[in-house]
Parts: C-alpha cells; structure tokens; sequence
C-alpha cells in the first residue's frame, strides 16, 4: 500500500469525512468521464448536445466537477449517444481507495459498442447475432464494473445473459439526486 | 506516478500557508475532504482536463484558483510550476470567495509568492494534505 492510500485509509475512519469525500469524487469522476468519452469519440459539447436532444450550455453544466444534480434520464442518454452502458451501483469505500489511486484519463476511457473487444470477434456478418463470449458466473466474482475494459482474456466483462428478461429488475426515479 | 507533483508555498518563518489557512479558516470535515478530494485529483489530471472541467481557472498573470464548492467557496490560489510548468503545481496562498469575489488584493500576492519561490525555492515544500487538526 502506497503513501496515499495509507493516508485515504486513515482519513476514512471519519465517517463524515469518508461520505463527504466519496460525493466530491463522484461529482469529479461523472464530469470528468463525459469530457474524456466526448473528446474519445472526437465531438464537441454541441455535437454532443445534440445527440441528447439538449443545448451546448446543458453539457458545458455537466461537465463541471462542481455540479451535483444530474439526471439520471440524462446520463441514460449521454451513455447511449456515447455508445457505452450507465452503471450504478453501491460500492464499498476499499474500491473507492483503488479508484483514487488509479484516475487518469486512460482509467476514464471506455471503448464504444463497435469497438468492445467483448463483442469485435464475433462479429464476422452483419446479419449473424452478437453472441456473447463469456458465460455466466456468480455475481461474487464479478470484476467492479468501473474498472476499465482491457483487451486480455482474463478482464473480459462477464455478464448474464438475460433474453428471459423483457422488464428491467428496478427502476430508477427519472431524477435521483445522487 | 502522478503526472503532477504538488508544492506549498511556506512563509519567511517555514509555515505552509495553506494548513495555515485551512486551521485559520476553521474548515469543516466536509470542506476539508473536498479539498483534499480536488488537489488529489490535480495531481493526477491533465491540465486542460482541469480546465475544461472547471477544476481550475486562471485569474491573473500565472496564477490560477481552485475551485470547490463545499460548505464555502474554496479558492486555493496556485500556479503552474514554476519550477518546471509541464509537471508540477504550487499553491500559493488560501481564499475563500464571498459574493464572487476574492478578498482584495489576494491575487497579486499569490503572484508574488511565486515569484519569491522562483528567487527562493526553500520557501516551498512537498505538498501536505490537510489534516484533522486544521
């Protein structure tokens, strides 16, 4: 364990200290990630815009790290103009101690759909379904769905294939101060 | 490693500034972890990533603010460097913005306790987080 993470360590036993840190990086990360995916993807705040039906200002808002009361109906939409999937989840503070440890801009990027390397083999015909690769497992040993996609075999996303399912589990109120 | 290295300006007598004024200001927990939470998160973001995502602004000459929301308006005075502008940040002197403004004559202090650094570099040291007792 590094200097930092020894320090987070020691900081968190406060608890109003941990959950006030654990909401300043949430607002860092989301703000963060939009401006890094959108400049991934090589669009402007208005192409982007756009995309999400809104106006250049509405992502210039989003994309500040001190701004807190985001939708989720508009990060849904921002996830889907991006090509990526929004997740939320309840974590622990430990992956919160990884995560501070590993921020960048490298940490933050996420390929689109067309190019997940989960899906890029089995494309070999456009008209074939998109099979996924990986079979089901417990949820226990189920990578934290922040880290980043690699390419090797063994950080693979693994998820269940659900197409028993045709109603989402929960639903999400439109707006959830998070 | 971090990409940028994080200095704090100390005084004539070798205080840092900054834990002088988070103690001075009387921080609370949640000022204190929001700040800690953004110099952190400085030290590892490219410097136009801190820009575009409202993280810094440049106010004057080569000083820049950070900014955070918290139980206060927290505006940390730093710059680029100056020992070496591609890879490190200094701050410079501690404020805090009430009705949008910083308190008079802050900005060119700051400017001139860069330039002290510049003639003096012991009158800067590693970056210290802001503790408990501030």
């Amino acid at each position: 364990m590094n200097e930092f993470q020894s320090q987070l360590r020691e900081e968190f036993c406060d608890e109003e200290y941990r959950y006030a840190y654990a909401e300043d990086f949430l607002n860092t990360w989301i703000a963060t990630q939009i401006v890094t995916l959108r400049e991934q993807r090589k669009l402007n705040q208005t192409e982007l815009a756009q995309l999400i039906g809104t106006k250049q200002p509405g992502i210039s808002r989003l994309e500040n790290v001190n701004h807190s009361n985001w939708r989720v109906d508009t990060l849904k939409r921002i996830a889907r103009a991006l090509g990526v999937r929004l997740c939320i989840s309840f974590e622990t503070f430990g992956t919160l101690v990884m995560q501070d440890e590993k921020f960048c801009r490298e940490y933050l990027q996420r390929p689109k759909f067309e190019d997940d390397p989960v899906f890029l083999a089995d494309r070999t015909d456009k008209h074939h379904r998109i099979e996924p690769r990986m079979e089901t497992e417990s949820t226990e040993s189920m990578p934290n769905a922040n880290l980043p996609c690699t390419t090797t075999e063994s950080n693979l996303l693994q998820f269940r294939s659900r197409t028993d399912i045709t109603e989402p589990e929960f639903e999400l109120p439109s707006e959830v101060a998070i | 490693m971090d990409p940028y290295e994080l200095w704090d300006y100390v005084d004539a007598h070798g205080r840092n500034v900054i834990i002088e004024w988070a103690k001075k200001e009387k921080l609370t927990t949640r000022s204190r972890a929001a700040l800690n939470q953004r110099i952190r998160r400085l030290s590892q973001m490219d410097y136009d990533q801190a820009v575009k995502t409202r993280q810094i602004a440049r106010i004057f000459k080569h000083v820049h603010k950070l900014i955070i929301h918290a139980d206060v308006m927290l505006r940390p005075m730093l710059c680029r460097g100056p020992v070496s502008n591609l890879t490190e940040y200094t701050f410079l002197l501690g404020a805090i913005e009430f009705g949008g403004k910083l308190p008079k004559g802050s900005k060119e202090k700051a400017e001139d306790h860069r330039k002290i650094i510049l003639a003096d570099s012991g009158r800067r040291r590693k970056h210290e987080r802001i503790p408990e007792s501030a």
